[in-house]
């Protein structure tokens, strides 16, 4: 504790010395409006000691827009500043500016009701003071007026203009010479010096009082006046100003008959204001301005004369300009000019209305050049619908009618150009309701009716005069004709798809499948734009592809197929699947060997190859018989081709046989036959055909077989069988060896 | 083909009456009858020595001037060489019998196996002894032992240089021709650290095991060994080859083999004629070639012999001159030797004095069956199996184109004396020669001159299987005294060359440079030789065999009048059972099997 009351003390001192000190004036301030009341501290004044801090608490005003003059004689050493809100320093709060912060000797500050008081601060006492001070609560209107008015009688002397010349202006009066650009300048700062008072003046007379103006207030009455002043010379000079600019526009423009009608309408303004300006003056320049007309038809009928198109006329400056400005002037708009206008006027009607037809066309040469399809009915509807809008745009030429103008190249190539338009919209017209037609038709795979319509348009002779149109003919023909072509290969290869696939593993009467409707197309393409060779080739494309599935694909896909179901179980329908096979195989123009092999392979007549020695390789032994409940013949033959270095080769053929082929083999010749090159080998002689036995796995061989080195071996086998199916046989050729014993 | 197998002929039902016995003649006449008894059992104590004399030995006659010389991958002129080569040499199998059949016996090699690619592994026996790791002491001509003086064993060195001797040998050798068809080049992997050794097979076949032992059952040669030696003495099979004696080597077992009987005599002899009395008298007790290939009267003791048949491995011909003879008289000579009729004469068939015969098969005197038609002899595969068919013709012989005598001439001095004597009486009987035919004997030198108009020869040794060789025929040098065959090949497999027909280098006097009308057949056929005995393929073998048999049928190059029956006769000192020959196998091939009937 006795540490810490020392610290406490010394705070207390700190704060101490800082605190603001409050003079409390008296008599007591009032916030009455009046003059400067001395600030008092009884009789003396209050003395300032160095560098310590006061306020003083001023009352609110007795209304809103005060303002709170103080003069004081040691503005410049203090510093101090006013506030609505002060808590001895401490806490926020904002200086109200001073109004007259560059004044010497006072200080004023806005004040209104809103806070109860406010805190007149003083912050810095470089000296001992003795404060001189009055303070005065006056209205913010009469602070600031009465504050300027003298300074605004000056204003007002220094920048008026004198009025002679500008009433001096009359038919006699001659610009010829003027100072224009002089008196302009001099009116623009006399001018804008008087607005800006004027301006002041207007935010001064916003804050007044609202019954001042039935009271007697001096200030009041010499604001009055100072503002009557300023407000006529400020019209004044405006006029003046507008007086001198239409003249020297006027004078500017001589030599440019342009020039002057693009300034007619501020012309034809300026004497349309008969309560402004003086009579004489007025009369002045409509006299000026009339004699300028003189110039307008001529100038108009040489820009008419020069336009090469039939675009809207848009004249620079515009022909109403000089229509104005003989009705501001009182005067008839020339008969020529009048024609001109009427030509004019119809011109743009037409020119207009082509130019919503040319907009139909654009929109249609736009969707075009986006490369649609164009097999939508909807887009053929669309650009019916276009062609229909177009047409009720298309204005009737009339422009030719008018005797002079007429003759004009706008007038002729507008005229053309409706022609043309007229053209193109009935030849769009049909070219678009056939290509509808036909889109119609293409979707209902209609195809003999659609290529008739593709015909009739691609020789239709009305799109040859519009060439837009024809081009669109002529591609709508290819697209069509594109179309028409995939529509047809799409669907027929779709039906020949389908068909294939349906029927890849069908079996029975095969002959039959390869004469189905489905091998043909859906429709003989029978046009072309591009002639008969085009025709020719898009039905070979489109044969050669079924044609492609009927030689090719579906074959191969149902050799495939029924191989794969035949190797599966041979027992199950497997002489059937087998001469399935060979009758697929009959209509099987590919090259891919493994399909002709899997025919070769089911095709008794069909020799086996066997091309290394000591492979056994499989075969199935097929009957050349049908009959299917008693007893057939079966043949198979195997071509040796088997590289030799022997000028003469011999093997030995092995022949695995299946047991019940085999298992009589003992008491009766498996073999009805075996050929070598069609001559007959017999079990005699040279020749050993040993038999088949359990012990030797129902083989047997054939040996020797004398091969032709150079040309085919084939060997053929013949045995009979009672029942009707496919048997696996294995052979195999090897070389016989030179043996010692 | 089939399989050709000999087996044990029965004792033929009759025999002729034996003999008289000079001995007891004379004993009769100078002993009284009183001591019969005694010299009774004297005879027979004389019979049971002589008989245990040749106990522990098998002896085997030969001709004594025409000792026999060993090279076991060539044929050679003296039938003996070819069966002798099979005791002394082994091959990496060995081909041998048992009572089923042929079979192959490991010898140098134990085979592995054969793998998906045909690679052959054989496991190579390095512990097997060649037989000059031995030295044999003899004294007085009597073998006191065998003693192992080195260790020179089997390596896969020997079988490299064996293989490349045998390709150096080319078709000269069926080793060639049998191992060329199955591994070409003839080359070996190996051996790795279990010795063994890996052959690529060819892939055109599906080898067997027999097959590939078979392939691999040629003789092999110590490395190092002469290439063109005369007599090869070092083998390394059951039997190795004693110092020689008067030029030819007996035989005894190896040490380390396993020969059941230890000794292998060879016994000289003048010619073939005493042959079977030879073996009757107990001084040989194997007699691998009876003459004429017949039974013997004097050999009908079955309790004492019996015998075994073999395919026939001689053939009889007339070879002509062709500088004599032109192709029509040729022709003519062969009608007129017929070989039915020659046969017939030969084995005076019909007469109480005929020879009757035996086969494999146990035919009895099917004469018909020895005759042949071609050159290709009726007993070989290519006949037997019906690849050539002969052409026969029975068309008048035109004696008008003969000359007045065509001079025949016979050779008796090397070998089968007793055949060509009674042959050369029975062409020369009138039946046959129409007075047209004179056959006579002559020396060796007028062969080599071409003395004759057609020369009497024995063809001896011929194989009938696929290796039937027709260089011993048409390209032997005409010197029965030196067997060499006259092979001029085009170097880089360009083929035979015309220089292998001189008419001095062939029995035939052909020439296949000299021109004449029948040049270009010669040539020709001269090629289809080359390609039968060169090829390796048996179907090209076929074919030629065919080409040749109708060129030379129009040639008329010889009259192959008959094959000789092949009749072994053996001691019952021997078990029956244990001797097995086969077909075309060398009597020999099972020698080691070969037992004692017990004592």
């Amino acid at each position: 504790m006795k540490r810490i009351f020392p610290l406490i003390l010394f705070s207390f001192l700190l704060g101490g010395c800082a605190a603001y000190k409050e003079l409390s004036p008296k008599p007591e301030l009032s916030p009455a409006e009046r003059g400067y009341i001395e600030l008092k501290d009884g009789k003396d004044n209050f003395t300032l000691d160095k560098d310590k801090k006061y306020y003083i608490k001023f009352p609110r005003p007795e209304g809103d827009q005060f303002v709170l003059a103080m003069k004081l004689n040691a503005k410049s050493a203090l510093q101090y500043f006013l506030t609505d809100r002060f808590d001895g320093g401490d806490g926020s709060f904002q200086k109200i500016p001073d109004e007259l912060a560059t004044h010497d000797n006072t200080s004023a500050y806005l004040v209104n009701r809103l806070p109860p008081e406010y805190f007149w601060v003083i912050e810095s006492v470089p000296y001992d003071v003795e404060l001189e001070m009055a303070y005065r609560y006056v209205p913010q209107w009469r602070f600031t007026f009465e504050n300027k008015y003298e300074a605004y009688k000056k204003i007002l002397a220094d920048n008026t203009i004198e009025r002679d010349t500008y009433n001096s202006v009359d038919d006699r009066f001659s610009f010829s010479g003027f100072a224009f650009a002089e008196k302009l300048r001099q009116l623009n700062a006399a001018t804008k010096n008087v607005r800006g008072m004027k301006d002041e003046l207007v935010k001064l007379e916003n804050i007044f009082p609202p019954n001042i103006a039935s009271s007697r207030d001096t200030a009041y009455e010499n604001f009055i006046a100072l503002r009557n002043k300023t407000n006529d010379e400020l019209q004044f000079q405006e006029n003046y100003t507008t007086v001198l600019t239409i003249f020297k526009k006027e004078q500017d423009s001589h030599g440019s008959i342009a020039a002057f009608l693009e300034s007619a309408p501020e012309f034809a303004e300026f004497v349309s204001q008969r309560d402004r300006f003086p009579r004489p003056m007025l009369e002045k320049a409509r006299t000026t301005f009339i004699r300028r007309l003189n110039d307008a038809p001529s100038f108009y009928d040489d820009q008419l004369r020069a336009k090469n198109d039939a675009k809207k006329i848009n004249f620079t400056p515009p022909a109403e300009n000089a229509r104005k400005l003989y009705e501001a002037c009182g005067v008839q708009v020339p008969s020529d000019f009048r024609t001109l206008m009427s030509f004019v006027d119809r011109f743009n009607v037409e020119a207009s209305g082509m130019a919503l037809v040319n907009e139909k066309f654009q929109q249609i040469d736009r969707a075009f050049a986006a490369n649609p399809p164009l097999t939508t009915e909807a887009l053929f509807s669309d650009f019916l619908s276009k062609i229909a809008d177009a047409r009720s745009k298309l204005p009737e030429s009339r422009t030719l009618s008018f005797d002079k103008y007429g003759r004009y190249v706008c007038a002729t190539m507008l005229d053309a150009e409706i022609r043309n338009a007229t053209a193109r919209v009935n030849a769009s017209e049909t070219l678009f309701g056939m290509s509808q037609q036909f889109v119609q038709r293409l979707n209902a795979n209609s195809w003999a009716p659609a290529e008739a319509i593709l015909r009739e348009v691609h020789y239709n002779a009305s799109f040859a005069g519009v060439p837009a149109v024809n081009e669109q003919k002529n591609r709508i023909v290819r697209s069509f004709e594109g179309e028409i072509f995939n529509r047809v290969k799409q669907v027929s290869h779709q039906r020949v798809d389908a068909f294939v696939k349906a029927n890849e593993a069908a079996i029975d009467n095969v002959p039959a499948l390869y004469l189905d409707s489905a091998f043909i197309p859906v429709h003989q393409i029978s046009f072309s734009a591009s002639g008969e060779a085009e025709v020719q080739r898009k039905r070979a494309e489109v044969q050669n592809y079924i044609d492609k599935l009927k030689f090719n694909d579906f074959p191969a896909a149902s050799i495939t197929a029924i191989y794969r179901d035949f190797t599966r179980n041979i027992n199950d329908r497997g002489v059937d699947r087998a001469r399935a096979i060979v009758e697929h195989g009959k209509y099987y123009k590919g090259t891919d060997n493994q399909i002709r092999s899997m025919v070769n392979e089911c095709d008794p007549n069909i020799s086996k190859w066997i091309i290394r020695p000591k492979e056994y390789r499989k075969l199935f032994v097929v009957p050349v018989t049908t009959n299917p409940r008693g007893t057939n013949e079966y043949l198979f033959r195997v071509t040796l081709k088997i590289p030799s270095e022997a000028q003469f080769p011999v093997f030995e053929i092995n022949v695995k046989l299946p047991k019940e082929v085999a298992e009589k083999a003992g008491t009766q010749a498996w073999f009805e036959s075996i050929k070598l090159n069609r001559t007959e080998i017999k079990n005699e002689g040279r020749h050993t055909i040993t038999s088949p036995t359990a012990d030797n796995n129902y083989e047997s061989q054939i040996s020797p077989v004398q091969m032709d080195k150079d040309g085919n071996n084939v060997l053929e086998v013949r045995f009979k069988y009672p029942g009707y199916k496919v048997f696996e046989v294995s052979t195999m050729a090897q070389v016989p060896i030179i043996r010692k014993n | 083909m089939d399989e050709q197998k000999t087996q044990e002929a029965a004792i033929p039902a009759w025999a002729p009456p034996p003999p008289l016995q000079k001995s007891n003649k004379k004993r009769n006449i100078i002993i009284a009858s009183s001591v019969v008894l005694l010299l009774l059992i004297a005879g027979g104590l004389y019979y049971y020595l002589t008989l245990d004399k040749l106990r522990g030995m098998i002896v085997i006659p030969y001709i004594s001037h025409q000792k026999p010389t060993i090279d076991p991958h060539l044929p050679s002129s003296t039938a003996l060489s070819d069966k002798l080569e099979e005791i002394q040499f082994d091959g990496l199998f060995n081909i041998s019998a048992d009572a089923s059949g042929v079979i192959y016996e490991d010898g140098l090699g134990e085979l592995i196996g054969i793998d998906e690619n045909n690679i052959v592994s054989v496991r190579l026996k390095t512990n097997k002894y060649w037989h000059d790791s031995y030295i044999a002491t003899m004294e007085k001509e009597e073998l006191k032992s065998i003693d192992k003086t080195r260790e020179h064993l089997f390596t896969a060195a020997d079988l490299n240089f064996t293989l490349r001797r045998i390709q150096a040998l080319g078709s000269l050798s069926p080793d060639y021709i049998l191992v060329s068809q199955a591994i070409d080049p003839l080359a070996f992997e190996g051996p790795d650290a279990s010795n063994v050794i890996r052959m690529r097979f060819r892939g055109d076949r599906i080898w067997k095991e027999t097959d590939i032992k078979e392939v691999l059952s040629f003789k092999v040669l110590p490395d190092g060994s002469d290439m063109n030696a005369l007599n090869y003495t070092i083998g390394s099979n059951a039997y190795l080859m004693l110092p020689p004696k008067e030029g030819v080597s007996n035989y005894h077992k190896s040490p380390d083999g396993t020969a059941n009987i230890a000794n292998v005599i060879l016994s000289p002899f003048i010619d073939n004629s005493t042959f079977t009395t030879e073996l009757k008298n107990n001084r040989i007790n194997v007699l691998l070639d009876t003459p004429f290939g017949s039974l013997s009267p004097i050999l009908n003791d079955s309790t004492k012999f019996f015998v075994k048949s073999n395919v026939s491995t001689t053939l009889f011909a007339v070879l002509f001159n062709t500088q004599r003879l032109n192709r029509e008289q040729r022709m003519a000579v062969r009608s007129m030797l017929n070989g039915k009729q020659v046969i017939s004469a030969l084995y005076k068939v019909g007469t109480p004095q005929q020879r009757s015969i035996i086969d494999y098969r146990g035919n009895r005197n099917n004469y018909d069956d020895y005759v042949n038609k071609s050159v290709f002899p009726t007993s070989s595969y290519y006949i037997e199996d019906s690849v050539v068919t002969p052409f026969v013709t029975d068309m008048p012989v035109n004696m008008g184109i003969l000359p007045d005598t065509v001079r025949i001439a016979a050779c008796m001095n090397f070998g089968f004396r007793e055949e060509y004597a009674d042959l050369i009486d029975a062409i020369n009987s009138p039946a046959i020669s129409r007075g047209k035919l004179k056959v006579t004997a002559i020396q060796n030198e007028d062969i080599r001159r071409g003395n004759y108009d057609g020369l009497l020869v024995a063809i001896s040794g011929y194989r009938s299987n696929f290796l039937f060789d027709l260089y011993d025929i048409f390209l032997r040098e005409p010197d029965l005294q030196t067997y060499r065959i006259n092979l001029v090949t085009i170097p880089g497999g360009g083929g035979i060359s015309p220089a292998s027909w001189k008419a001095d280098k062939n029995f035939f006097r052909l020439d296949a440079e000299m021109g004449g009308p029948d040049q270009a057949d010669i040539n020709q056929l001269l090629q289809y030789i080359y390609g039968f005995m060169a090829t390796r393929q048996i179907g090209d073998k076929q074919e030629f065999s065919r080409r040749i048999d109708v060129l030379e049928n129009q040639l008329s190059l010889g009259a192959w009048m008959f094959s000789l029956p092949s009749l072994a006769y053996f001691s019952t000192q021997f078990d029956s059972t244990s001797i097995d020959l086969y077909g075309v196998a060398s009597q020999l091939s099972t020698i080691k099997k070969w037992k004692e009937q017990p004592k």
